[in-house]
């Protein structure tokens, strides 16, 4: 990152493709469209390059890329409304898209189960608030501790131990469909 | 420890952020509390689904070029032409406008679109033609778009060219409107007109490093629904005649 503060166009290519791949997945799993992670992962190189002067080495760099990344996704869904009503607490028709009564299903159809799935788990993160969403996606993807989510959030450690606690028992109720025995 | 408690540490506990006391309380109540093994259980099998259909989405994402990365850097250092080029085509019908990373481009298009709305709303209640022409700054470039020159054989104006030519208006309002026109069409910019006249300047280097200041800003939300100058005037119940 020193030498991308130079200017160093090569130093920024590396940093981009070691990192370019995780923030594309935060931002998928962010604003639950992966058609914009693209362009979204741009806009935040796009401004880390932007912002290279102003960066000091106090903080992990992928905390700082990380609140970059944090910062365009909420704009992004801001301005967009990507949320989806849904009923987290499953109290409306509940419609599960598959019944875990029904019987396994055959070979074949294994594959439109698991877009279903994923299509139900974005559907669910983007009906989160926005402070759950970031630290759930941040602990479920890319694995950061606490600790760094805290850092992104500017929140307390136990702070996101609730947040992500309380994401993952909605994220319950909405996918009791899909667990084995119900929840 | 009771099972609320043990219930709020379980998810950490999963992700292994429990400290070492806590942890052995949290596991041994759930070693003999039939209800927190099945609520351990289900937070466990929707840890498991939330991250596999996160990773699963995440797996078909194509790679972002580095190259069109540089080309929009490269682009942004240096903006003079090509931008404004581009700010001139936004305010046109039909113009697209990539929302996502418009950065300082869509403060800027919205800023647009502001001074747009504050235009037309001072020509449809009547403001004298004076009077904006003195707020108009002073430079030949503002003058041209504001001061169309006069050319023969003018029919009348469009709803476009109204307001641009509400300066002079009162002295040759049905010859300028068509110059102004034309080169709308045609011609390079500068003095395209009011709307882009708005666009020239490219803004302060605070507004670039924080654009997130406006983006919550109504009319840049709502930048898609903005109507171009011509549909609003046709739209409008003066007929654009107003000035």
């Amino acid at each position: 990152m020193l030498r991308v503060k130079e200017g160093d166009r090569e130093a920024f290519r590396a940093l981009f493709e070691k990192h370019s791949g995780p923030v594309s997945r935060f931002a998928a799993g962010f604003v639950g469209a992966a058609a914009r992670a693209d362009e979204l992962t741009q806009d935040v190189f796009l401004q880390v390059y932007r912002s290279r002067e102003r960066y000091e080495p106090r903080a992990k760099f992928s905390t700082w890329l990380y609140t970059i990344a944090h910062n365009l996704c909420l704009n992004e869904v801001r301005r967009h409304d990507y949320r989806t009503r849904v009923d987290m607490d499953g109290q409306d028709d509940g419609e599960p898209a598959w019944d875990p009564s029904d019987p396994a299903p055959a070979e074949g159809e294994g594959y439109s189960v698991q877009r279903e799935l994923e299509a139900r788990v974005a559907e669910l993160i983007a009906g989160l608030p926005e402070a759950q969403r970031t630290a759930l996606v941040l602990s479920r993807v890319e694995e950061l501790r606490y600790q760094q989510i805290g850092e992104i959030l500017a929140c307390s450690e136990q702070a996101v131990k609730s947040l992500i606690f309380r994401a993952t028992q909605r994220l319950k109720a909405g996918l009791k469909g899909y667990l084995e025995d119900g929840g | 420890m009771s099972c609320e408690t043990v219930i709020g540490s379980m998810v950490a506990l999963l992700d292994g952020e429990l400290q070492a006391g806590e942890r052995a309380a949290v596991a041994a109540h759930v070693a003999q509390c039939a209800a927190c093994r099945a609520e351990m259980r289900a937070l466990q099998a929707t840890r498991e689904l939330v991250s596999q259909g996160l990773r699963a989405a995440g797996a078909g994402l194509e790679r972002t070029s580095f190259d069109a990365l540089w080309a929009r850097i490269e682009q942004d250092a240096a903006p003079a032409a090509p931008e404004r080029a581009r700010l001139r085509s936004a305010g046109r019908p039909g113009a697209s406008r990539s929302r996502v990373g418009q950065g300082r481009r869509g403060l800027w298009i919205g800023a647009g679109g502001l001074a747009l709305a504050a235009s037309l709303a001072l020509v449809l209640v009547g403001l004298p033609p004076d009077r904006t022409a003195e707020r108009a700054p002073a430079s030949p470039e503002r003058r041209a778009a504001v001061e169309p020159p006069p050319v023969s054989g003018a029919t009348g104006p469009t709803p476009a060219a109204r307001v641009v030519a509400s300066k002079p208006a009162a002295a040759a309002p049905a010859k300028a409107a068509p110059e102004v026109v034309a080169r709308q069409e045609g011609a390079p910019a500068a003095e395209t007109g009011a709307v882009v006249a708005v666009n020239e300047i490219d803004p302060p280097r605070e507004l670039l490093e924080r654009p997130d200041l406006f983006l919550n800003y109504p009319i840049v939300r709502k930048l898609d629904e903005l109507q171009h100058l011509e549909a609003v005037l046709a739209e409008s119940p003066n007929g654009g005649s107003a000035g």
